[in-house]
């Protein structure tokens, strides 16, 4: 008599955690569909769901047939899987069946697939628990059986967390989120530019690195994009540069702040298409380890159709880019050149073997 | 040139690909004389090392003769028969001023995907995988070597390729991974796997004064070679003893002074902590079966060193840090940082004290690549070592 309460208790409880998850999956489904209104192009938006679907579509469907027969077949699944076939076994797998209905609904909706199989990953946690949980503790368990259970389970739980990190990748990548910035409207009160910074010790004195810097025409052969460099001046000086090998990007900018050893600020004069604030600072580094080179910028993305180009270079992780160029620098300060293997002199991927002749390398 | 090419999981041919050129100024051409087939070779022929390209040149253990020099070439000139680290090494670098040189930290042009799977990067070696550089290897008939004048060492004409060529890698690897156990005169080690580095480990250990060395494989052939050409004072059979029993036997329960691992990510066992790890490998749960390294934590003697040289990659599981920390162990790795100790080592060879042509068992041409491997990574055959001649 005793023991069914508890289980009826336990059953409420299921239900209550079921239902609380399902209100918790809405609410945030409601809360992340107002947030793609307002941030996101809605063709964006609507191509990544579709990039991701096949593998949330498939674990949806998994999910609703796993719960309709924890459902309706408890005693069979709990035979299956070697459990004690109880009332309270029952109770349970029908609690688990609720919450996998709910969760492979929420994966067939067509928004927000991740926060669903999140919520898988946690439900496989709870899955895993409960029956290492009737192994360890119930010696009516068929342990063989249950041990192919739990393996089964941990299996789901890799390609669930597997799909839930691929989906977060897809949801929340830095470069979609600075396009989403880059596209999004200028007149929201949110500052409209996009910060980017690297930093690299290199060991060499902060003069002898300052001075390399200093005379922009180096920069060109450190940096990914930057074709080349003329001084007009003192202050000022005018940039080439090239995001695809195709397109041309040029523009002025002027030394805003120049501390010798320590900094060099500047800025793109007005109407660049490469509108954007940076600063490289040099720090002594401790133990007589060279210098450390903060490089800052923030990059301001352009509206409408100018400068697609730089749409593109917001697009690809920015941040990498300057730290590699930051690692060429200090391959060309510590060693004279800048490191190429057989794969890195070419653009995409290749294999690390030597280029052919009619092959044309980029330098 | 011909090179031996990866193509996919178990899978190498040689093919016919360009020829090497001059990248940068630091750069010489090697024409290979002999190359040979490391056991971490096995991790890319089974597909355990991601980022690898079809197509790409494997060999990471060769030496040559000089062909050609980049314009800022000091030390080398055409002609030159030379032995090549396996990691490439600025030389001018805060690591390779502190003599980590497996640590360089500007020859690894793909350092980002370094950054991202480990957190920082260690140097570029040559045929192992893109995101350790994407430099083509050594198993060809010539092979491009970056800053020239800091890794390849001469080595006098009195001694055959087969004594020097070792010292590539695995010589001084193994050599590494005895000098991380601190060793004096009465120390006992225990080195996990006989293959060819635990071959040096072992001989290595025995070199720096350790008192006993205890080989563990499961191969009699490779306990064999341990007792009887590298100088190891007990063998354990894995399959036949209970491996922490058997130590506890042979150091009056104390455990070892420490612990070699010269196995790595793909060890094996009779047991079920192999089925458990083999099946997290396949559900891609761990991508190591860190069977020996786990082993060797528990065997190893309160205070004592595990010192591990066999290759990891990624993730374990099942760790035995309270092991660990309630023994006060200290665990030491690391690619080893070959360029330290080419002069020392080849100082023992010309001297006659070792001869690291004993670890040799098949001999064979560089065209025969394919069924070295497969020799190789099935251990059919009594296969310990090969080496591929040109």
């Amino acid at each position: 008599m005793e023991a069914r309460n508890d289980d009826q208790t336990r059953t409420d409880q299921s239900k209550r955690g079921a239902r609380a998850l399902q209100n918790f999956s809405a609410a945030k489904l409601a809360v992340s569909s107002r947030e793609q209104s307002e941030t996101r192009p809605p063709g964006r938006a609507r191509s990544l769901s579709r990039a991701s679907n096949p593998w949330a579509r498939g674990l949806g469907w998994f999910s609703i047939g796993l719960g309709a027969a924890e459902l309706l077949a408890p005693s069979e699944l709990a035979r299956l899987i070697g459990v004690r076939d109880s009332g309270r076994s029952r109770t349970i797998l029908r609690a688990l069946g609720a919450r996998e209905v709910a969760a492979g609904l929420g994966l067939l909706l067509p928004r927000r697939p991740g926060r669903f199989l999140w919520s898988r990953v946690a439900g496989d946690v709870v899955d895993l628990a409960l029956l290492g949980g009737a192994m360890a503790l119930d010696r009516r368990t068929d342990s063989d059986r249950a041990a192919i259970a739990l393996a089964t389970v941990a299996g789901v739980t890799a390609l669930d967390t597997w799909a839930a990190v691929r989906r977060k990748d897809d949801d929340d990548d830095s470069d979609s989120a600075a396009l989403a910035r880059a596209t999004g409207s200028r007149s929201k009160r949110q500052d409209p530019s996009v910060p980017v910074q690297a930093v690299i010790t290199i060991h060499k004195p902060a003069t002898e690195i300052y001075t390399f810097w200093r005379d922009f025409t180096n920069l060109a052969r450190f940096m990914t994009h930057v074709r080349s460099v003329e001084v007009r001046d003192r202050l000022r000086s005018r940039w080439y540069a090239s995001v695809t090998g195709r397109d041309q990007l040029e523009w002025d900018a002027v030394i805003t702040d120049d501390r010798p050893d320590h900094l060099i600020a500047w800025r793109s004069v007005a109407d660049a298409s490469f509108d954007h604030v940076g600063e490289v600072r040099f720090v002594p580094a401790p133990g007589g380890r060279g210098t450390e080179v903060h490089l800052k910028m923030n990059v301001i993305p352009p509206a409408g159709k100018l400068g697609k180009a730089v749409g593109k270079l917001l697009h690809q992780l920015p941040e990498r880019i300057i730290s590699a160029d930051l690692a060429r620098l200090k391959q060309l300060l510590e060693t004279g050149e800048v490191m190429k293997s057989d794969a890195s002199i070419h653009q995409g991927p290749h294999p690390a073997r030597p280029a052919a002749d009619d092959e044309h390398p980029v330098d | 040139m011909k090179a031996n090419c990866w193509e996919g999981k178990k899978k190498v041919r040689v093919e016919t690909v360009p020829d090497p050129r001059i990248l940068n100024d630091g750069d010489a051409i090697l024409r290979v004389t002999s190359t040979a087939i490391c056991g971490s070779d096995l991790h890319l022929y089974n597909g355990l090392i991601p980022s690898m390209e079809k197509g790409d040149v494997l060999g990471h253990e060769f030496m040559g003769e000089v062909v050609e020099i980049g314009r800022g070439v000091k030390k080398l000139q055409v002609g030159d028969r030379v032995v090549v680290p396996f990691p490439i090494a600025c030389g001018q670098c805060t690591m390779c001023h502190e003599k980590l040189f497996s640590l360089c930290e500007n020859s690894n042009p793909n350092a980002w995907m370094a950054e991202g799977l480990w957190g920082h990067s260690p140097s570029g070696i040559f045929g192992y995988s893109h995101i350790l550089g994407g430099f083509a290897g050594g198993q060809a008939e010539f092979v491009r070597v970056p800053f020239a004048d800091v890794g390849p060492i001469k080595v006098p004409q009195s001694l055959r390729d087969e004594q020097v060529l070792f010292l590539s890698d695995i010589f001084p690897t193994g050599y590494m991974g005895a000098e991380m156990c601190d060793i004096k005169p009465g120390k006992v080690i225990a080195v996990w796997g006989a293959g060819p580095v635990g071959q040096f480990a072992i001989a290595s250990a025995r070199l720096l004064g350790a008192e006993r060395v205890i080989a563990i494989d499961r191969f009699d052939y490779r306990l064999k070679m341990a007792r009887e050409k590298a100088g190891a004072t007990h063998t354990i059979d894995y399959e036949e003893e209970n491996v922490h029993e058997a130590l506890r036997e042979l150091t009056g329960g104390r455990g070892p002074d420490a612990c070699i691992d010269a196995v790595g990510a793909e060890a094996h066992s009779h047991g079920v902590s192999y089925a458990y790890d083999r099946t997290k490998q396949a559900l891609m749960l761990e991508t190591e079966r860190p069977i020996a390294l786990r082993e060797a934590i528990r065997a190893c003697r309160n205070g004592g060193i595990v010192s591990v040289v066999g290759v990891y990659g990624g993730l374990i599981d099942k760790f035995p840090m309270g092991s660990m920390l309630n023994r006060g162990l200290t665990m030491r790795g690391g690619q080893c940082h070959v360029h330290r100790y080419l002069e020392p080592l080849l100082g023992h060879i010309e001297r006659g004290e070792i001869d690291p042509s004993f670890v040799i068992t098949h001999r064979m041409k560089l065209d025969q690549a394919p069924e070295a491997f497969e020799l190789f990574g099935k251990k059919q055959d009594n296969c310990e070592k090969v080496v591929l001649s040109a």
